[in-house]
């Protein structure tokens, strides 16, 4: 990993086509400004892995479940209409 | 064309009606190409299957947030929104993907994170709407135990 130090207000260039500036400190918080072409994906990390994960778990349901959700869901609407 | 699918088996589909996801569902950038199917014999469930049209292994089960959450808000100004050539909110469809979990047992959406369809380019893109307050897994239906009474009436 490549480790740089900067102070508030500057930036470091990535490739041609992104700049990332350090904008703001505050206690463990540090505020960051990305410049990048629309085509390049800037991702908080941890919010990106847990979309991954979800996606993931997602991807492994069988007809069956898709079923058991309809059911679910029909119940829903019956106890609604009861109300 | 026809398209191979796990729980479905080979299947007709119309060709114009094939979504370009055009770098992939978070999780699985190499499938772009998806179609959006009815459960066999029930179309008129809210549920449906996002199925990927080149892997036959994947599928998603999908949802309207609308239908469950009528004030569910895109800011179709993003520039991942603009990005799919339009920020008219008319000319997208937002769908969601669901989960079910387990004791107790509960039916989730992802709202954090819709798949957005421009309905008349068919290219989408799974968003992430970081300045919203929306879950991962929002919690839509809870399954409530019902006595037994209640059941045989």
């Amino acid at each position: 990993m490549l480790i740089l130090t900067r102070k508030l207000g500057e930036s470091i260039k990535i490739g041609d086509d992104v700049k990332v500036t350090l904008l703001d400190i505050k206690g463990r918080q540090v505020r960051l400004g990305i410049e990048a072409p629309i085509e390049t994906e800037v991702h908080r990390e941890e919010i990106y892995q847990q979309i991954k994960e979800e996606n993931i778990l997602a991807a492994r349901y069988e007809s069956k479940d898709l079923e058991e959700m309809t059911t679910i869901w029909k119940g829903r609407m019956l106890g609604r209409k009861k109300n | 064309m026809k398209i191979m699918t796990t729980r479905f088996g080979e299947i007709e589909i119309e060709e114009n009606k094939i979504i370009t996801v055009s770098k992939g569902l978070v999780g699985f950038p190499q499938r772009t190409k998806y179609i959006i199917l009815d459960h066999p014999n029930k179309k008129s469930i809210p549920f449906k299957w996002f199925q990927s049209a080149d892997e036959p292994s994947l599928a998603l089960v999908i949802i309207d947030p609308l239908l469950f959450k009528p004030d569910y808000k895109i800011n179709y100004k993003l520039p991942e929104i603009t990005s799919l050539g339009s920020s008219n909110p008319k000319d997208f469809l937002a769908l969601v993907i669901v989960s079910i979990l387990k004791d107790p047992q509960e039916i989730t959406a992802n709202l954090l994170s819709p798949i957005i369809i421009n309905i008349n380019t068919k290219i989408a893109k799974q968003i992430i709407l970081y300045e919203s307050k929306y879950d991962i897994r929002h919690s839509f239906v809870i399954k409530k135990e019902v006595p037994q009474k209640t059941l045989s009436l």
